[in-house]
């Protein structure tokens, strides 16, 4: 397979997971998580933890699950306490920013503490040379897609199958009519965040297996994720997964195609093309795919 | 001796606190009255540090008739522009003065353009579009080498050096002159009728719509002008650095820490923003001094600012969500007695 293709297939299969978690933690609490990618990308470094005491690194995917869950529930918690204490929704996406922040501190402490004690490279680091090769190709070819697919469809059942996504649907709906009705939407907020949170913990843990990690990579990312869920429809969980798949593949393609002819420099300008990506969308489609889609069908209807 | 040590480092913190004094004011307008959350508030600033990058310098060597690059021979070029400028007061203050001009259209039409973009968003989400394209100019920066010199960034002459010994002072003093107009500028707008609408814009922007208000041109008019400001910001930054580098123009400084002056201090009160800004910066300060006596770690300690900034952000929004001095609400006075008696 072609280098390029390969890594298109790795971007849009990440960036479509962490659009999951990022549109759904939006739509719940009506407050974009700016924490969100730092949290996913803060657990790219036990994969490397792994690595440099010599234990596979995809045996931390579990561990990279459950600090993306805590960090992220944690995180709501947080929030919903400031709800409580009646914050805005721009108090309340300060004070995600502010706890990426601190998780951003914290995993460049690490990275430091790596660097001085164990003399790792942790700054910046990749693990392509720790993964495993499945048919001819990096293991991580076939993993992240198969997480993306595998993820979407456990996520969609829990939404449609269970009556925790009956909940979640409801308090997406209407909260308060919601909490009316006896849902206890502390908790089911909680158990959604915990998932999602989790998620985007496996999605940045995988990450470093084909692309570059450093502590700002999180930070960095949230562009993609942004453009990704103005592609798919701001309001939607679906179109913000399909959105990733976009971004990323065209994050990644349309720079090969542009680098080809316009020469290598082009490429230190990547993390320009989701902004020039969201910003199109707003101007000519500014509902994404899901909302144009759902204009289409009420006008169909009348 | 003491009052040598102490008076340069007092100047130097009340230059500090002077510039930052324009962002988390500007910020204050855009967001503590009118609403507009704009967490890409170093797209502004860093435009202001392009256009003094980029533009007065290039004029200089060509009106001096220097046959050099100014990005690939940088440091040359600027030791003979400061040796020009020694002897010559007219040409760097006119530079200067065009310079200021220069920034503030280019920071006024940023503004304008990506506002009118993101006006189909709501508040949270235009908050996140700032942040990406401030980062997307950010990037441009540091990659496009003939702007400001790409990741390495570039010198600027000393436009005060005409002065001799009486620059520094001067340049202080300018430094902390220009940002205190700004702030007075903004107080008298939070007191006219126009600050009241921006108000009555936060509040309930459906409400001044049904009423035949273009809520829409009144914010775009605060981000133009508002834009114009932080630009000026950034020449001043860029002055008291005697540089520019774009990664230093980035979301933590010269967008997180003037969101924690405006929201420590009070969101919608010049005052509160003014303390806010005062406390935050003494507080950097010492974070600062601290890191020399904790070098012994294994960890480099500037990281430990994160953590603070992030820490006190959350105490704030815990403890003290609506700051040290709450938005007032201003007393219109009657129009006369009888009117008060009524």
């Amino acid at each position: 397979m072609e280098p390029i293709i390969a890594a298109s297939i790795v971007a849009s299969s990440v960036i479509g997971l962490m659009a999951l978690g990022f549109t759904l933690q939006f739509i719940t609490l009506k407050v974009p998580n700016l924490a969100h990618t730092t949290i996913c990308f803060s657990s790219a470094y036990m994969p490397l933890s792994f690595w440099l005491f010599g234990i596979n690194p995809y045996l931390a995917l579990p561990l990279s699950f459950l600090i993306g869950s805590l960090l992220s529930w944690f995180l709501y918690k947080f929030l919903a306490f400031l709800r409580t204490r009646g914050t805005g929704p721009v108090g309340q996406m300060m004070s995600s920013l502010a706890f990426g922040l601190i998780i951003y501190g914290i995993m460049n402490i690490y990275a430091d503490y790596l660097s001085y004690v164990l003399k790792a490279w942790a700054r910046t680091f990749t693990l392509a040379n720790a993964d495993i090769i499945l048919f001819g190709e990096p293991g991580i070819v076939f993993l992240s897609p198969t997480l993306l697919f595998s993820l979407t469809t456990f996520f969609h059942l829990l939404l449609t199958r269970t009556k925790f996504g009956i909940a979640i649907r409801a308090i997406v709906q209407d909260y308060s009519l919601a909490a009316t009705l006896g849902v206890n939407t502390d908790r089911a907020l909680g158990i959604a965040w915990f998932i999602v949170g989790g998620i985007g913990g496996l999605a940045g843990a995988v990450w470093p297996f084909w692309f570059s990690v450093d502590p700002w990579t999180g930070p960095r990312m949230l562009s993609d994720i942004f453009a990704a869920c103005v592609v798919g429809g701001l309001f939607s969980v679906y179109g913000s997964i399909l959105g990733g798949i976009i971004v990323g593949g065209m994050e990644i393609l349309l720079l090969w195609g542009i680098a080809i002819n316009v020469g290598v420099w082009i490429t230190s300008y990547r993390p320009i093309i989701p902004v020039i990506i969201a910003a199109i969308t707003l101007l000519i489609f500014p509902k994404g795919i899901m909302g144009s889609i759902e204009m289409l069908r009420e006008k169909r209807r009348k | 001796m003491v009052l040598e040590t102490l008076l340069p480092l007092a100047i130097e913190t009340l230059t500090f606190f002077a510039i930052y004094l324009i962002c988390s004011s500007s910020l204050n307008l855009q967001q503590g009255y009118t609403g507009i959350s704009n967490l890409g508030l170093f797209f502004s600033i860093s435009s202001g540090a392009y256009v003094i990058a980029a533009l007065p310098t290039r004029l200089a060597v060509w009106l001096y008739g220097i046959d050099m690059d100014f990005v690939y021979q940088n440091a040359l070029v600027v030791s003979l522009l400061n040796e020009r400028f020694a002897q010559d007061a007219f040409t760097p203050t006119f530079l200067l003065i065009i310079t200021f001009f220069a920034a503030m259209a280019v920071g006024s039409i940023l503004g304008y353009v990506f506002t009118y973009l993101s006006l189909r968003l709501t508040e949270t989400y235009l908050a996140v579009f700032f942040l990406c394209v401030a980062e997307a100019i950010k990037i441009f920066g540091e990659n496009f080498i003939p702007l400001a010199g790409g990741p390495n960034g570039i010198l600027l002459p000393n436009f005060f050096i005409w002065l001799g010994s009486y620059s520094w002072i001067v340049q202080s003093t300018f430094f902390i002159i220009i940002p205190f107009i700004i702030f007075a500028v903004y107080e008298k707008i939070a007191g006219s009728p126009f600050g009241r609408l921006l108000k009555a814009i936060r509040e309930n922007e459906l409400a001044l719509q049904c009423l035949g208000r273009n809520t829409i041109s009144v914010k775009l008019k605060v981000m133009t002008f508002t834009s114009a400001f932080l630009a000026i910001a950034g020449v001043l930054v860029s002055l008291r650095m005697r540089s520019v580098v774009a990664g230093t123009f980035d979301r933590v400084d010269y967008s997180f820490w003037p969101w924690l002056m405006v929201m420590l201090g009070g969101a919608g009160n010049n005052l509160g923003c003014l303390l806010g800004t005062f406390v935050c910066i003494i507080i950097r300060r010492i974070v600062y001094w601290l890191k020399f006596y904790l070098l012994f770690l294994p960890v480099d300690i500037m990281w430990l600012e994160y953590i603070l900034l992030g820490l006190a952000f959350m105490l704030v929004m815990i403890y003290k969500p609506e700051g040290i001095l709450p938005e007032k609400v201003h007393q219109i006075r009657p129009l006369n007695r009888s009117d008060q008696k009524g």
